[in-house]
């Protein structure tokens, strides 16, 4: 037996060795022609995004996101719904509601009394879309507008939903819409950030709205949304420090992109190279941004379009003329989100605010871009993280009520960027409280934003930690009927 | 183990001798039920003298003439051959039971059946005579060789029968996913019925199986249907064979494709269906279809909606080298040719830069300059940009003149002109464009009567002339007052702006609305020595006046040489105590913002040490107003003076009004006279509001103060 180990043990000689080698390493060799992506052969996905490249021709080039943080509630403003107006006070029938989770506000409530709305609606363009007196302005290009009344979530608290919608997970630190299409498409004008991001304030109850709303989660960090504020210094730290002119900050740069290209050489982090990219590109802001946000040279038809309040900085109305001017300067994603909109009570009294600050510069913005020959290939997008609750939260009198947090169903209109115009998708129940067709999910809804972009979902994807990265994650389907 | 071998040997012999029977009276045997069980173990049997007889061969080849070679290993060489020989005939027994029950069109089975059969005889024939030919290589192994390409040719037809022509060869063989077939050019059969019916169908529906006499593999076929009759009805498309037979349960019998079978998709079963609704035409083009419609939508997300150019992609160097910061240019999509260019910033366009993309201007579809300093002269250049379909010139200089020479862009579909100085008559010489569907001419000054002339002259392009206020009057938002220093100590000079150009700022200083005509208009800044409301609002002609906005600004020309606090604040809104009371801060409209001292219950006492800094004229005290927050005006303001703390006077008690119902939140100030004497010392009891009024939804409780300045005049 011994022996025999010895003997088997010489038997391995280096030649025999080599020669076993040479086989096994030509197997893995032949094995590996049928996986093309093991040694980067052919173009893989990654590759083709490196590209950063439509990967078909895209219906929209840009993207407005006019986010109305808070929730506004659809049973006021589109879900018309006359049964709640005659069964105002009653209770919401369990077979309707089929035991859905509420929220901490109103999970104590023993009863949930049927809210009807107390303003007027009316039905407006080819669609005949129902829509509230609440928004004249938006009733009135209802013909440009594509009502999906069939939006849904899984998330019922504001931070979840809000972070569902922007980066498509409810947990944070996933990249945001922006920032993908930042990866995916780059920025269209060099000289500005590929998505920026816009904040103003309504005077109804708010709602926190965070920077990792508009984070680069694990892309680079050059897809990091760029947030606008209304101040003198629109983009913070971009100007140069008192006492250095342009020539002088020029030198700077160059000498210290040196110093950090001489370090990446050293340790290849790509952050090292985000990083020169970025400070570049913030030397160009430093002349593209404020001609860009000099809204005083605006004619004053489109002042009366948007309405006054679109010269006053930090205002909605101002932000959705930035957004345009942005959005023609070449910015890929614009994001806006305009607070107020949680009215938990007091909801009459509440809305009519929020939406005299958003009606007319809202509309005015997809009018504004029509006239330019822009808005068929610019996605503008309106609406919130979820819905309102057909039953009052608190106490109900004849005019006045609240409404809890409702995610089964809600409504978002899109305009432009190959959308169907003047449409309205998808239906709910009678009781304004589940979809009867055509249900349209937060991933769904991305996966037909990232298509309008030219973007195929599924293909747009990074991988980090050992898995590979959607903005739809496992799910979404491109939703084809409201696609022009 | 010879003895084995013999029984084997004739075992082979003996189906050898059955199967030349059963050939000879093909046409007059019929197969017992019994005996479809073995026929039907046809395909599982098969495969061993495949195996049995290729490496049979191989070991022939490989080793010395046979004569030569070893006994044992060319012993095991015939044993291989033996059974192969054996399995060989059994498989051609089976076979030939199994193609009786039908189903098989001729052809492919006509050859299988006779080369499976002769491969039972050669290979007991060789078998038998192998050793006769020992001393001949050619023949030792030249037969066996020939044997192996018997069973490729044979299993190659057996092959065809059960998983359709071609199966082994279809991967390499040219192309057939229509995923690039650009969507304009997608027909409804070829594109996407032909495919599902090739991969789902077609294994059993062709001509060499003809499973229910349906044979799917061309258009004439199709339309002859089965022995079942045809395969849809025209004129009542619901009652179609075909889409009953898909649609049916999978457990019936007649569902389709059979049990066990890969079965048809949901989107796929939608497309036959609409495919049929649709009239079942080969020919209709799937862009020919209602957009609004299934199929027209399966087919967007299915083809390549990229469209596809005749010409070729520029080097892709090239358009490296051209794009800069402030030229972009790019591929529409990957693997397009198409190129869009897009140029950003004014300041640096220069006419050359337009010049350079003469290398590319072929691939050039879509050019946008808007904003970008072009003028009339620079627009010629453009005529060699045959295939430019969109050209954005918003903003430009461009006039008539220069539109004159856009008239040769034969692929011109789309034209922005917003902002630009052309006219109705510049836009009427773009007749020749027949391809133009879209432009945009807000902002030119082109007359509605003007455009609806236009609509008439291009039946086929939409004119989007945009917005027009049509004379609507809208109001003026509020002027800005500058600056949140309500409180100053020396002279100042308050500023005042206004957001929209060419607006008129009137103002007033005693807190009056201005008037339209004889309030003072404002200039650069409105100078104030004393304490003052600033009202202003503004006017436009064409607008409405805005609302009035109004500010107070307090001076405060003494500063104390110290302040006490006689009670302390409580503790939650301390702020920085004495100090923020001659701090000229003014706290903001939040009163935990740290400027504010709040009290409650108890009365807030603050002694002021003036030194030789005697007011005589007035003190003010600054306060905040939150009904709603329980902070109130305070109940009562006392005011002491003397010349130290020991010998203090009254001078004044001062009740303060109460409201009856909320206020607005913000500031309120109280102001009263001071002794017109010398005193070093002043001292203020300021008392809170012990019960909150009876309107109050707190009605009861105590209410608050809150105090952030003390201003001496």
């Amino acid at each position: 037996m011994e022996k025999e180990q010895l003997e088997n043990g010489l038997n391995q000689n280096r030649r025999k060795f080599l020669s076993k080698l040479s086989l096994g390493i030509g197997s893995a060799a032949l094995g590996s022609l049928l996986i093309p992506d093991l040694f980067k052969g052919g173009t893989s996905p990654e590759e083709e995004l490196f590209a950063q490249l439509p990967h078909f021709a895209p219906k929209a080039k840009r993207i407005i996101y006019l986010f109305q943080n808070g929730a506004p509630s659809q049973l006021d403003l589109f879900d018309y719904k006359p049964m709640l107006q005659k069964m105002h006070g009653e209770d919401l029938p369990e077979s309707i509601r089929q035991g859905q989770r509420l929220t901490g506000m109103t999970s104590g409530q023993s009863k949930f009394p049927l809210a009807g709305t107390i303003f007027d609606f009316k039905q407006y363009g080819q669609s005949r879309a129902w829509i509230s007196d609440l928004l004249p302005h938006t009733a009135s290009i209802a013909d440009e507008l594509c009502f999906v009344k069939s939006i849904y979530t899984e998330a019922i608290n504001h931070d979840p939903a809000l972070t569902f919608f922007q980066t498509g997970a409810q947990v944070g630190n996933r990249p945001s819409m922006g920032a993908w299409l930042s990866y995916g498409l780059g920025s269209e004008n060099k000289n500005l950030p590929a998505f920026c991001v816009l904040l103003s304030k309504g005077k109804g109850n708010g709602q926190g709205v965070y920077s990792k709303l508009w984070t680069n989660g694990f892309l680079d960090s050059v897809h990091q949304g760029v947030q606008f504020s209304s101040g003198d210094d629109p983009v913070l730290y971009l100007n140069n420090p008192e006492g250095m002119d342009r020539a002088e900050r020029r030198k700077m740069l160059d000498h210290l992109a040196a110093l950090n290209q001489e370090n990446y050489e050293e340790f290849g982090d790509p952050e090292i190279a985000a990083k020169i990219q970025q400070y570049e590109l913030a030397y160009r802001m430093q002349t593209s941004v404020p001609e860009l946000t000099n809204l005083k040279n605006e004619p004053e038809s489109i002042v009366k379009m948007y309405g006054p309040e679109c010269m006053i900085p930090g205002t909605y109305a101002a932000n959705c003329l930035l957004a345009r001017k942005l959005s023609e300067g070449g910015v890929r994603f614009v994001q806006l989100y305009h607070q107020g909109w949680d009215a938990h009570d007091n909801l009459p009294g509440q809305i009519v605010g929020q939406c005299k600050d958003v009606d007319q510069s809202s509309a005015a913005l997809v009018m504004d871009l029509k006239q330019r020959g822009l808005l068929d290939e610019t996605l503008v997008i309106w609406g919130g993280e979820f819905g309102r609750t057909n039953y009052c939260q608190g106490k109900l009198t004849g005019d006045n009520y609240g409404r809890d947090h409702h995610p089964r169903c809600f409504t978002i209109w899109m305009a432009g960027g190959g959308i169907k115009p003047g449409m309205v998708y998808g239906e709910t129940d009678e009781f304004g409280y589940n979809i009867t067709e055509n249900p349209v999910h937060v991933n769904d809804f991305h996966a037909t934003v990232l298509n309008q972009m030219g973007l195929d979902h599924e293909k747009l994807i990074y991988k980090h930690l050992g898995r590979r990265y959607r903005l739809t994650d496992v799910a979404g389907k491109v939703v084809k009927g409201i696609i022009a | 183990m010879t003895k084995l071998r013999g029984l084997i040997a004739n075992g082979s012999f003996f189906i050898c001798c059955l199967l030349a029977f059963l050939l000879a009276f093909e046409n007059s045997f019929a197969t017992p039920t019994w005996l479809q069980v073995l026929g039907r173990m046809h395909p599982l049997l098969l495969h061993f003298p495949i195996a049995l007889l290729v490496v049979y061969a191989l070991l022939v080849f490989v080793s010395k003439t046979p004569a030569e070679s070893p006994a044992d290993e060319s012993l095991r060489a015939d044993d291989l051959l033996l059974l192969g020989s054996f399995t060989a005939a059994l498989s051609a027994l089976m076979g030939l039971l199994l193609s009786k029950e039908g189903g098989y069109a001729e052809g492919s089975l006509t050859w299988h059946k006779w080369g499976g059969a002769l491969i039972a005889f050669a290979s007991y024939g060789w078998y038998t005579f192998r050793k006769t030919c020992n001393h001949q290589p050619i023949l030792s192994k030249g037969i066996p060789v020939a044997m192996v390409a018997l069973v490729t040719f044979a299993g190659h037809q057996g092959a065809n029968i059960t998983h359709g022509e071609n199966f082994v060869l279809a991967p390499v063989m040219p192309d057939e996913s229509f995923e690039d077939v650009p969507f304009a050019e997608a027909v409804i059969y070829d594109h996407m019925v032909q495919p599902i019916l090739k991969e789902k169908c077609m294994g059993c529906h062709n001509s060499l199986k003809a499973k229910g006499e349906l044979v799917m593999e061309s258009p004439e076929a199709i339309l002859a249907g089965g022995k079942n009759g045809l395969l849809w009805d025209s004129l009542n498309y619901e009652a179609s064979l075909l889409l009953k037979r898909i649609h049916l349960p999978e457990s019936v019998e007649e569902h389709m494709p059979p049990e066990g079978k890969t079965q048809l998709t949901d989107e796929e079963k939608e497309v036959i269906e609409a495919w049929i609704a649709g009239g079942a035409s080969f020919h209709t083009l799937v862009a020919e279809t209602a957009p609004d419609q299934p199929l027209y939508q399966i087919a967007q997300a299915k083809f390549n909606l990229t469209k596809a150019y005749d010409f070729k992609a520029a080097d892709p160097e090239l358009v490296e080298a051209l794009n800069s910061n402030y030229r972009i240019i790019s591929p529409v999509a990957l693997n397009s040719s198409a190129l869009t260019v897009t140029f950003f910033s004014s300041e640096a366009f220069a006419s050359d830069q337009l010049k350079e993309l003469e290398k590319i201007r072929t691939q050039v579809v879509e050019l946008s300059l808007n904003k970008i300093p072009v003028k009339d002269e620079d627009l010629p250049l453009l005529v060699s940009f045959e295939n430019l379909e969109k050209l954005h010139l918003n903003f430009t200089g461009v006039t008539d003149k220069g539109l004159a020479s856009l008239a040769k862009l034969s692929n011109l579909q789309e034209l922005s002109l917003s902002g630009t100085a052309v006219t109705a008559s510049g836009i009427s010489g773009l007749k020749s464009l027949s391809t133009l569907r879209k432009v945009f001419i807000w902002n030119t000054g082109i007359e509605a009567t003007e455009v609806s002339q236009l609509l008439e002259a291009f039946p086929d392009v939409s004119f989007e002339s945009g917005f027009d206020d049509k004379g609507t009057v809208i109001q003026l938002s509020a002027p800005v007052i500058v600056g949140n220093d309500a409180f100053f100590t020396d002279p100042i000079s308050v500023k005042v702006k206004h957001y929209l150009n060419g607006v008129t700022l009137r103002y007033t200083l005693d807190g009056s609305e201005p008037d339209s005509v004889n309030s003072p208009i404002y200039q650069d800044g409105i100078p104030l020595d004393g304490n003052t409301i600033v009202t202003v609002k503004a006017f436009k002609e064409g607008w409405y006046s805005s609302e009035v906005v109004s500010k107070s600004f307090l001076r405060s020309s003494i500063t104390p040489t110290s302040v006490s606090l006689l009670t302390p604040p409580n503790p939650k809104y301390k702020g920085k105590l004495e100090q923020a009371l001659f701090d000229h801060i003014k706290g903001t409209n939040i009163h935990t913002d740290g400027n504010w001292l709040g009290y409650q219950g108890e009365p807030m006492d603050v002694q002021i040490n003036l030194g030789d800094n005697v007011p005589q004229k007035s003190i003010t005290i600054s306060s905040l107003n939150n009904t709603g927050g329980w902070i109130m005006p305070p109940a009562s303001i006392d005011i002491w003076y003397g010349n130290d703390e020991k010998n203090l006077k009254l001078w004044k008690k001062n009740k303060v009004a109460q409201p009856s119902q909320n206020l607005p939140v913000g500031p309120a100030f109280y102001t009263f006279d001071l002794p017109q004497e010398k005193y070093a010392v002043l001292k203020l009891h300021i008392v809170p509001v012990a019960k909150l009024p009876a309107w109050h939804d707190a009605k009861g409780n105590p209410g608050w103060v809150f105090i952030d300045e003390i201003l001496l005049n």
